[in-house]
């Protein structure tokens, strides 16, 4: 049998190409823009973001949000939508589609006042999903936020049953270009991860920008542990409500106006 | 690297998603950005790309791409200029 020429040696770059590169990503610092190169300059870019300084997360971080309701446009789903296209989720509305935040309608019968607002993973300090994951999988960071190591998840879907926000969302069907920044996979658990890889450029949430930018600024970001922030200001001396604050899960995620 | 590349991945994959540790050194993304194929712009899309020459040579089976995205994030803003 011949076996296939392909040794790693062989099979690597050979040094004209590098030459190639050098010179084309050279010729478009220049101001020179050709078709080929385009994408080269763009992989070197990539390269020296990845440099950028990560501390790591902190335990004297809580991370949370302040959503209040009633900044919140009953039909605006712009969080949705952002949130949508900055993790690469389809948007689709079928039961096995993930959903890591939607928008809620709530009503008091009596008055007809309606109110909505966005829900997602509260976050919690004590939360269910990780007391029920059989591997470990699904974790609280030490900044308080809650994510599934994709890594160790099986399947199971028990923090799906556990989470009492039904904020979790299992992935049916194989996926394909997922985003750099967001590995999912088939086979997983997933929810909101607080646009974590954001959180640690020190950025915000992706859905926090948006309701920014549709003017209604109806979510507040930041550390729930330092009393400095606005975030534990506000928390501090106005009245904030956790939804199903009778579970005691201490969620991260607090509303106003519910 | 070549021989203990997945134990230091293992390792740093911990660290990144753990501990929020996410400098160019832990970053997966960081290693596909250099290492993606110029014609391809992939590690593994063509058995000739980085990492698939080596684990086809060796046939191993890698299972890092079924969530990990094997092409370095796109700029939109450079991809507009393209004729």
């Amino acid at each position: 049998m011949k076996r296939q020429n392909l040794t790693p040696s062989d099979a690597a770059d050979t040094p004209s190409s590098r030459r190639g590169f050098l010179a084309v990503a050279a010729a478009g610092m220049t101001g020179i823009l050709l078709a080929p190169g385009v994408r080269l300059i763009e992989i070197a870019q990539a390269a020296a973001a990845g440099d950028a300084v990560s501390a790591g997360a902190s335990s004297k971080v809580r991370w949370g949000m302040l959503i209040d309701s009633t900044k919140c446009s009953a039909g605006c789903t712009d969080c949705v939508t952002a949130c949508n296209t900055e993790n690469g989720l389809s948007g689709g509305t079928l039961p096995t589609d993930s959903q890591w935040i939607r928008k809620i309608e709530i009503k008091e019968v009596r008055s007809g006042r309606t109110q909505s607002f966005p829900m997602m993973c509260q976050h919690c300090a004590e939360p269910p999903c990780v007391d029920v994951c059989p591997t470990g999988a699904s974790f609280k960071r030490a900044d308080g936020i809650v994510l599934v190591d994709r890594h160790r998840c099986i399947g199971c879907r028990y923090c799906l049953m556990a989470c009492p926000y039904k904020a979790r969302s299992f992935v049916h069907e194989p996926l394909t270009h997922q985003k750099p920044d967001v590995p999912r996979g088939m086979g997983t658990a997933e929810a909101c991860n607080l646009c974590v890889y954001r959180v640690d450029r020190g950025e915000q949430p992706a859905c926090v920008a948006a309701c920014a930018a549709a003017g209604h600024a109806a979510i507040l970001f930041g550390d729930l542990n330092d009393p400095a922030s606005e975030i534990a200001q506000r928390v501090a001396s106005y009245p904030t409500r956790q939804i199903r604050e009778n579970l005691n899960l201490d969620t991260g995620v607090r509303y106003i106006g519910i | 690297m070549r021989r203990n590349h997945m134990k230091l991945l293992m390792h740093q994959r911990d660290d990144t998603l753990r501990g929020g540790i996410r400098t160019g050194k832990y970053s997966l993304k960081a290693c596909i950005a250099c290492h993606a194929s110029q014609t391809s712009q992939s590690v593994t899309a063509e058995p000739t790309n980085f990492c698939q020459s080596c684990h086809s040579y060796a046939a191993v089976k890698i299972d890092c791409f079924e969530c990990h995205a094997n092409k370095p994030a796109v700029n939109t803003a450079l991809q507009q200029v393209k004729p």
